[in-house]
């Protein structure tokens, strides 16, 4: 009894030590090369060494990687601050997390895999490759590529660093994916842990969500599970299948940028290759998948792939099917660059300054000519169903007229609003007839062809831009040279993608309604042709593309464009529009399409709202500010009080209203029932008001940019680099910051 | 066996936890109801303005009670201290002011909780704690001692085992009367007194006596146990939650029901009573069923605030819904999602002033909303109406649809107020635009009064001319003055004729036969205008009766319903007629029975005028009208066959039944035929979208 109890205690003895050995894999301790830096981790039978080996070095950086585990640390000369791609410490430690998410630490890529028997997978770099010792670091110039093998799979992904004048560049390099098996690669959660802060750190995380959120270190919103996950340049309308497409009320991500500000220091980094497919990935620490970790980074596609229901049936989840695009996404490389600040006292506007300059230098955003402007979206007609004794027919509600539009902006002139920027949205007959948006026919209905002349000379003279809506994207049906089966962009079931509208109250598509189908991008061309006829013929100088017609989808039709390549096709468009001469008013444009816009509208003044995050900045605005023009969302549709008032000048934005002349019971069944609340006589005396005040503010700021921000106790300061601060108080009483009184719901300029 | 629980427990939790969609999708959009019951989009009536709890350490908080300006929340599973159960206090900025830990009587020892849910705090500080799981109802003094412990009340009322007590929301009326909310108790609260003296029921559902259930419990005697278990959903439902309004006046009861949503909120009176003005439909309308499963509103919380607005949390959606005190849908909001203003898992919800908190167990804290100025002004108006300060409340519902012009409910609120204010044809403009028949027709009522009595001289004296008029003309005619012509229709007297036939059908009909009385021209103009007269009646019929149906009317229907139907009665009829040896022909069939639609047609006339000068009230005489006229036109049918095929009285009744039955089977012929058309098309397009998927995919 006793021998055995002995022999018992052996194999528990064996088996623990194997489990110790199976955590912290045997390592070989001859370094091959210079040492940068040891650390050991633990104490004890837990103790680990990282031993981190220059690759490569510059003026300002010293690139090092950990042979044993392939982590790598980037030492920054200027500041001393060392950033690691996975924290170096042994894992154990971690009180929150367990079994894979302890390797997922450890893993510079989380791999998402089809299977042959068509199971979707999770696997992860440490434990798949590293663990396994199927794992080479080459080096290459300016940096080292490790080659991950992940035996079981058959499946070899190589990462390479190179180093920069104010970072790295990360990579995954596509091109050179091997795939021996059928096993397909799917997506990718890249350099989870880069520069994770832990539970002591201090500081917080930037998103580009919408104007822009920070999420601080630590926020104690550590429930499980509770991720911040969202798609680059918004969701792909061809993954989306028909009864998953869902109402929000969002803000996109435009820019594909993230940041962190850690003690001081901080990076902004930038997905330059692969962003039209990436998802951006935020959590704090304490939560269970993630660890005692603060972490912000990518997740990119290397192959489409997502759920349809089968046969096109909405039916159970059983029924549902994963397929795969059969071909990888285009672009050769997946890259993030890290671009590092090398100042101690970081914040989110420094990153945006970083940011601004690095579009500046690509071209993407030019010194245009500021001028703090007054938009507006005027809707010049609907559809309505009427009945003529008991006939139904298609009537063409007029809610602004050429004639009338003209009247409005004539007032707004009178009562002081200058600098006026029109968008004229449903006038042509296109609107009315379903048809694509690129024939441009002023329709009769609002006063034809020579009102529309008249209209286009009173802007022209009184220096008003005025932008006509035009869309070569969105296919409400068969017309215009547009055909429904040849010219639409496919789902993954080579079937048209339609888009349907959602109904508010059971978050689902009424498959009961119209839907809209999407251009096959290489259809784009002829749209534009058209378009471009179209200015010629009735004289047009500016357009305006609403949010609809900048979105990027994917057409997953065989020897199709993936959105990778769609951006680049849409921006190709809007060269040749810029190069005919239109000035451009675009939606809320993603960043590929910055360099285009003349005007920007829809910018929003605030973020998602994710429960993660612990307050809304100006970094959009912060990049564009002093760059481009650019308004905020249509006041009177979205909050019109006087709080998002004083939020467009904390957040240095212009003004929007959308208007129409006619009653808004003119409104009543028809689909723009959404225009509630936008009859110009409700609102012509506080757009008056309010754009004589909101001047007072954008003539001290002029052409400046934005460098500074703070927000606390309800009470904000946004600093710009000609010395202008601007105080905005949201709170009921009055308050004295430095120095200064700011009365109570007002703002103040200094 | 604790520890168990706590592992399972958090087991549960680990399930439901990671079951989180990551970054769920927020909805949040505010809707209401139109008259179509159609979501409507809104401007957000509330607005979140704070977020408490993540600084206060709460693990799972089950409940909360606002009292005395204070706010209490019952939090649970702490499982790493022996208090695994405490009552947090904050005070109206949101700060802890105070942590009460739960203690046995003697010796200060840690009070163990097998499954707290419920928590209510009385007028006295004294704090009510339901246990679940421990069947009971344990009562703490304000520092949280144990004071004592209710159990099952010991009654031949309450019938189930002491196993199946589970006590879940416990509160207390101002004379200190305990209602307790038990799971699976369908009779209504419990009610004790502090010692446990069991008191009765309140609040029961009325089971209604529907045929069905009737029958049902007959069936009832032959069924097996699981049939028995599926038969006791027919009982009444129980209730979710509760609560109790300020003055301790009124309990409010929610019930968690998905099939039958009609009396969901219940405002029940001391007498336990429902005296809820609208008790028909509570929570969403056509939501559908989503992969089979039916997503219905399930209200799990209800709070009241100072004024009186009723509002109830749908666990299924996350959204909450205001009702008016009366229980009139106001607006819904909220959502699921991990945006602020949307929840996970929302547990409780409180009114405190005009503020509105809800609690959500997931992410262990509680949003506070405030009405924006759209919300506000809806209140507003309403509570100045219910004062009976109308024309204050005019002001803000003005302001509540110039915000938005979709909101039916705000022009509503004119309407009434305007009413009350004797402005009746203002206020029949509102009730159109706000689609209330029944307000509509209350002004219309009163407006038409106003203008009865301002045409009493004019209308007098007309009728005054115009009888001495005829009798000036009677007097002329006597004295042979006037000769009186004979009234002739056209082709000699074929149009006189008709109305013979009209008034005596009978004979009328069997004598056409063989005068030949009858012409083609006359009964396809009576068939034109009995066409004719049901799209004049759908369009032009008054709003009280007909809605705004003429909107939305399509002739096709009329063309279709009214012609076809014509025809094919026809057709079919002239067919059966050589199996009954009928002698009619085609023609003489349309046109006898042309001639008998004319009193359907004349009827329709009528009614469209008189639903223009009649209030709701008056519908009944619509009805007598319609009923004799279109009685009077069967009654031509019947006689038209009999006199036509010279049937006996007995074949004739056969005939037109197997006449029904035919045009039956040509319906359905039809209705196959079009059936078969769209499967074959819909199945090839699934072929075709089948050979894609294969052609793409490969495998």
């Amino acid at each position: 009894m006793k021998k055995l109890f002995a022999v018992l205690l052996c194999v528990v003895l064996l088996l623990s030590f194997g489990t110790v050995a199976y955590a912290a894999p045997e390592k070989d301790t001859t370094p091959s090369g210079k040492v940068v830096e040891t650390i050991v981790s633990g104490k004890g039978d837990n103790a680990e060494t990282f031993v981190f080996v220059e690759a490569a070095s510059n003026d300002n950086f010293i690139l090092a990687y950990d042979e044993a585990t392939t982590f790598i640390s980037l030492t920054d000369k200027r500041t001393g601050q060392v950033w690691y791609s996975n924290p170096p410490v042994n894992i154990n430690a971690d009180p929150y997390v367990e079994g894979i998410a302890k390797t997922n630490i450890r893993s510079v890529l989380t791999l998402n895999y089809t299977n042959a028997s068509l199971k979707v997978k999770d696997t992860n770099s440490y434990s798949g490759s590293v663990m396994k010792g199927s794992y080479e670091i080459k080096p290459v110039k300016d940096g080292v590529r490790v080659d991950y093998t992940f035996k079981e799979l058959k499946v070899t992904i190589p990462v390479q660093y190179t180093l920069t004048d104010d970072g790295m560049i990360a990579e995954v390099l596509f091109k050179d994916i091997v795939e021996e098996s059928t096993n397909h690669v799917n997506t990718m959660d890249f350099l989870t842990y880069f520069g994770a802060a832990g539970e002591k750190d201090k500081g917080y995380l930037v998103i580009p969500d919408g104007a822009g959120a920070i999420v601080n270190f630590n926020n104690d919103k550590n429930v499980d599970g509770m991720i911040y996950n969202k798609e680059v340049y918004d969701f792909d309308k061809a993954c989306q299948t028909e009864s998953k497409q869902e109402t929000s009320n969002e803000e996109t991500i435009t820019m594909p940028v993230f940041g962190m500000v850690k003690n001081g220091y901080g990076f902004l980094a930038e997905v330059t290759s692969g962003a039209e497919m990436a998802k951006l990935r935020a959590a704090t620490s304490g939560n269970r998948l993630i660890g005692g970790y603060n972490i912000v980074h990518t997740n990119c596609t290397y192959r489409v792939n997502y759920e349809i229901p089968l046969m096109g049936q909405v039916s159970s989840e059983t029924s549902n099917a994963m397929y795969n695009a059969q071909d990888p996404v285009s672009n050769e490389t997946y890259a993030v660059q890290f671009h590092f600040t090398d100042s101690k006292e970081t914040n989110y506007m420094t990153l945006a300054a970083v940011y601004r300059e690095i579009l500046t230098e690509r071209g993407w955003l030019t010194k245009d000519e500021i001028s703090d402007r007054f938009y507006v979206d005027i809707y010049g007609g609907v559809n309505k169903k009427k009945s003529f004794f008991g006939v139904i027919y298609n009537a063409r509600q007029t809610l602004t007229s050429f004639a009338e539009a003209q009247a409005m902006l004539q007032d707004l002139l009178d009562g002081g609003v200058k600098n006026i920027t029109a968008s004229y949205l449903d006038y042509a007959n296109d609107h009315f007839t379903n048809d694509i948006e690129v024939g441009l026919v002023p329709s009769k209905s609002l006063g034809g062809k020579n009102a529309m002349a008249d209209l286009i000379k009173f802007t022209n003279d009184n220096g008003i831009k005025m932008g006509v809506k035009a869309n070569f994207v969105q296919l409400p049906s068969g017309g215009n040279g547009f055909s429904t089966f040849n010219d639409t962009a496919d789902a993954i079931n080579i079937s048209p993608i339609k888009v349907y509208p959602i109904s508010l109250n059971a978050n689902t598509t009424q498959l009961g309604k119209k839907p809209y189908y999407l251009v096959d991008p290489k259809a784009y061309g002829k749209g534009v042709d058209s378009i471009l006829a179209a200015t010629e013929t009735y004289g047009y100088s500016g357009l305006y593309f609403d949010e609809d017609a900048l979105q990027l989808y994917s057409d997953l039709n065989i020897g199709g464009l993936q959105r990778e390549r769609v951006s680049g096709a849409q921006a190709e468009q809007y060269a040749r529009l810029a190069e005919a001469g239109q000035e451009l008013t675009m939606s809320n444009p993603n960043a590929y399409l910055f360099a285009y816009a003349d005007y920007m509208t829809d910018i929003p003044v605030c973020s998602s709202k994710e429960i993660l995050f612990d307050g809304d900045v100006p970094f959009l605005q912060a990049v564009l500010r002093g760059s481009k023009n650019f308004g905020g969302e249509s006041m009177n549709i979205t909050d019109v009080s006087d709080e998002s008032f004083l939020r467009h000048i904390e957040f240095g934005t212009d003004m929007k209203y959308a208007l129409i002349n006619a009653d808004s019971e003119a409104l009543l069944n028809t689909e723009d029932s959404f225009l509630y609340s936008a009859t110009y006589t409700t609102f012509a005396e506080q757009i008056k008001t309010r754009y004589a005040e909101y001047m007072t503010v954008a003539d001290a700021i002029g052409d400046a940019t934005m460098v500074a921000h703070s927000a606390k106790n309800n009470v904000s300061v946004t600093e710009y680099d000609n010395g202008v601060k601007v105080y905005v108080n949201y709170t009921d009483e009055a308050v004295t910051v430095d120095g200064t009184t700011v009365e109570a719901m007002s703002y103040a300029i200094v | 066996m604790k520890k168990c629980r706590a592992v399972l427990a958090i087991m549960l939790l680990l399930v439901m936890v990671l079951s989180i969609p990551a970054a769920a999708q927020g909805t949040g959009k505010a809707y209401v109801y139109n008259h179509n019951f159609d979501a409507q989009e809104i401007p957000d009536p509330y607005e979140v303005t704070a977020t408490i709890g993540y600084d206060l350490g709460m693990v799972t908080p089950v409940d909360m009670v606002v009292r005395n300006d204070k706010l209490y929340i019952l939090d649970t599973g702490h499982e790493d201290s022996e208090h695994s159960t405490r009552l947090l206090v904050l005070d109206k900025n949101y700060n802890k002011v105070d942590e009460i830990l739960f203690t046995n009587l003697r010796n200060d020892t840690a009070f163990s909780f097998q499954e707290p849910k419920g928590l209510w705090i009385d007028e006295e500080g004294y704090i009510y704690i339901t246990d679940r799981s421990a069947h009971m109802v344990h009562i703490f003094d304000p520092n949280g001692k144990i004071d004592n412990s209710l159990a099952k009340p010991q009654s031949a009322m309450v019938t189930y085992e002491d196993e199946a007590y589970l006590p879940t929301k416990v509160l207390t009326d101002h004379l200190g009367v305990i209602y307790i909310r038990v799971e699976n108790d369908y009779r209504g609260f419990i009610m004790m007194e502090k010692d446990g003296k069991f008191l009765g029921y309140f609040g029961s559902n009325e089971v209604t006596r529907t045929a069905e259930a009737i029958m049902l419990k007959m069936w009832s005697r032959w069924m097996t146990e699981e049939q028995l278990a599926r038969v006791q959903q027919l009982l009444p439902m129980e209730y979710s939650n509760f609560c109790i309004d300020e003055a301790g006046s009124f309990i409010y009861g929610v019930r968690a029901t998905t099939d039958d949503m009609n009396e969901l909120i219940r405002k029940i009176n001391c007498k336990g009573k429902n005296v809820l003005d609208y008790k028909e439909y509570f929570g969403d309308r056509n939501l559908g069923s989503i992969n089979g499963q039916p997503k219905n509103t399930s209200f799990n919380a209800v709070t009241v605030d100072d004024k009186g607005f009723i509002t109830a949390f749908d666990s299924t959606w996350q959204r909450l819904f205001q009702y008016t005190p009366e229980g009139n849908l106001m607006y819904v909001f909220g959502g699921t999602g991990s945006q602020v203003g949307t929840f996970v898992r929302g547990s409780d919800i409180e009114a405190w002033d005009d503020r509105l908190l809800v609690l959500d167990e997931v992410y262990a804290t509680v949003t506070v909303m405030e009405p924006t100025t759209f919300g506000k002004n809806v209140r507003l108006g309403e509570t100045y109406y219910s004062e009976g300060n109308y024309q204050a409340s005019l002001e803000p519902f003005k302001a509540v649809v110039t915000e938005c012009m979709n909101y039916e409910f705000g022009y509503q609120g004119i309407g009434k107020a305007l009413y009350m204010d004797r402005q009746y044809e203002a206020a029949m403009d509102a009730f159109y635009l706000a689609h209330d028949q029944e307000d509509y027709s209350m002004a219309f009522k009163m407006h038409r009064g106003e203008v009865m009595r301002s045409l009493t001289v004019p209308t007098l004296t007309a009728v005054i001319i115009l009888v001495v008029l005829w009798a000036v003309f009677k007097f002329l005619k006597y004295k042979g003055i006037i000769k009186s012509k004979k009234l002739v229709l056209d082709e000699s007297g074929k149009g006189k004729y008709i109305l013979h036939t009209l008034l005596h059908p009978i004979e009328g009909y069997e004598e056409m036969r063989y005068n030949k009385k009858y012409s083609l021209g006359i009964a396809n103009t009576a068939i034109f205008f009995f066409f004719f007269s049901s799209v004049i009646m759908a369009l032009y019929s008054g709003f009280i009766f007909n809605g705004k149906s003429a909107q939305n009317y399509n002739m096709i229907f009329t063309i279709c319903g009214v012609l076809g139907g014509f025809t094919l009665f026809v057709l079919v009829n002239w067919l059966m007629a050589t199996f009954f040896e009928g002698k009619g022909k085609f023609k003489e069939v349309w046109i006898y029975l042309g001639y008998a639609t004319i009193p359907y047609s004349v009827t329709c006339f009528l009614y469209t005028i008189l639903s223009n000068v009649l209030t709701a009230e008056e519908a009944t005489f619509l009805g007598y009208l319609q009923i004799l006229g279109y009685g009077w036109s069967l009654v031509m049918v019947f006689f038209a066959l009999q006199g036509l095929h010279m049937y006996s009285f007995k074949r004739n009744v056969a005939s037109i039944a197997v006449t029904i039955l035919g045009m039956l089977v040509v319906l359905f012929i039809i209705f196959l035929m079009f059936n078969l058309f769209v499967q074959f098309f819909s199945f090839a397009e699934s072929i075709f979208t089948e050979l894609m998927y294969r052609r793409a995919v490969g495998f």
